[in-house]
């Protein structure tokens, strides 16, 4: 049985017995719970931003190479091989006041943010390939994350009932601690196959 | 009596600041880590690449031609850096945790003396 301290610590495995945690103890523990859930929640929709904007990434380039292979056409391509070929020089801000012209040349290279500031040249199939691993990462990800945080909502679930079971039988002045522990521990074992919280 | 009280609060406030010390750096050190995964990317990134591929760098909103061997360099600094300093915060943390840890046995204490004298001064 590990010591009801270990409520607050997130690196070890919490493998806490519930029912011998007193109510103030379980409402730490819920609260750090929540807030362990919150953080999670953000991290997935983070992601989820992540893996859309990889796969916006992936059309795009689908888009470039479009009507080659009898591909049917699509607005983003058309759009993008009318300012190749109307040739008339366009502005390219260098900041919000100031402009150099420029003109697309090529689309066979593009040239892609690999992160920290720097960017790579890379034809448009490597970029693809490029992208879709990342997303391919991102999702393996949101799978993990998504495990996680059911898990933890099970055992979130299961540590508020203890406190109605244990606030129930104190208002109701239940003297039986045996049959709290029981009520606790059958609850407990339940959640403990539920929920292998890593 | 007075004096042990307010020798209580000061103890609490104490570790309320090293509290938020200690927050920070654990904030400092999530940082870091986005970072060095970051930069990790990017290292097998350059790793896959062949060497007449094109590198650049974005220097303010212009993208800057490179060496690859030169920004191979950069990026392995980098990693060396934020490992050097991600072995920093992680001794800050520990130092602070220790500290956290003195602190409140010392709350205790107070707490505790505090209690005596108040049962004390009630029974007598």
């Amino acid at each position: 049985m590990s010591k009801p301290s270990s409520a607050n610590d997130t690196t070890s495995p919490p493998t806490i017995a519930l029912a011998s945690l007193d109510v103030n103890q379980l409402q730490n523990l819920k609260q750090s719970l929540e807030e362990e859930l919150q953080q999670l929640t953000q991290s997935y929709a983070a992601l989820r931003q992540a893996e859309v904007k990889f796969s916006e990434n992936t059309t795009t380039l689908d888009s470039l190479t479009q009507g080659k292979n009898g591909s049917p056409l699509t607005v983003k391509f058309l759009i993008i091989r009318l300012a190749m070929l109307s040739a008339k020089p366009m502005l390219v801000p260098l900041t919000s006041s100031l402009y150099v012209p420029g003109e697309v040349t090529a689309v066979e290279n593009v040239i892609v943010d690999v992160g920290t500031g720097y960017y790579v040249e890379k034809s448009v199939d490597d970029a693809k390939a490029y992208y879709s691993k990342k997303a391919q990462y991102v999702k393996g990800q949101l799978e993990k994350l998504a495990e996680t945080l059911n898990s933890r909502q099970a055992a979130l679930r299961g540590e508020q009932l203890l406190v109605g079971v244990i606030q129930y039988t104190r208002n109701y002045n239940i003297p039986i601690n045996s049959q709290r522990t029981a009520i606790a521990e059958a609850m407990q074992s339940k959640l403990s196959k539920q929920s292998t919280v890593k | 009596m007075s004096t042990l009280n307010e020798k209580l609060e000061g103890e609490v406030n104490a570790l309320q600041e090293i509290q938020r010390q200690y927050n920070t750096a654990i904030l400092n050190r999530q940082q870091l880590d986005s970072q060095l995964r970051e930069n990790e990317a990017v290292k097998e990134e350059f790793a896959a690449l062949k060497s007449e591929s094109v590198v650049y760098k974005l220097i303010g909103p212009v993208l800057v031609k490179q060496d690859l061997v030169e920004a191979k360099s950069n990026v392995d600094k980098r990693l060396e850096f934020i490992n050097g300093e991600i072995k920093r915060a992680e001794t800050l943390l520990k130092d602070l945790t220790n500290k956290q840890e003195k602190r409140q046995e010392q709350i205790l204490k107070l707490k505790e003396m505090v209690d005596a004298q108040e049962s004390r001064a009630a029974t007598s």
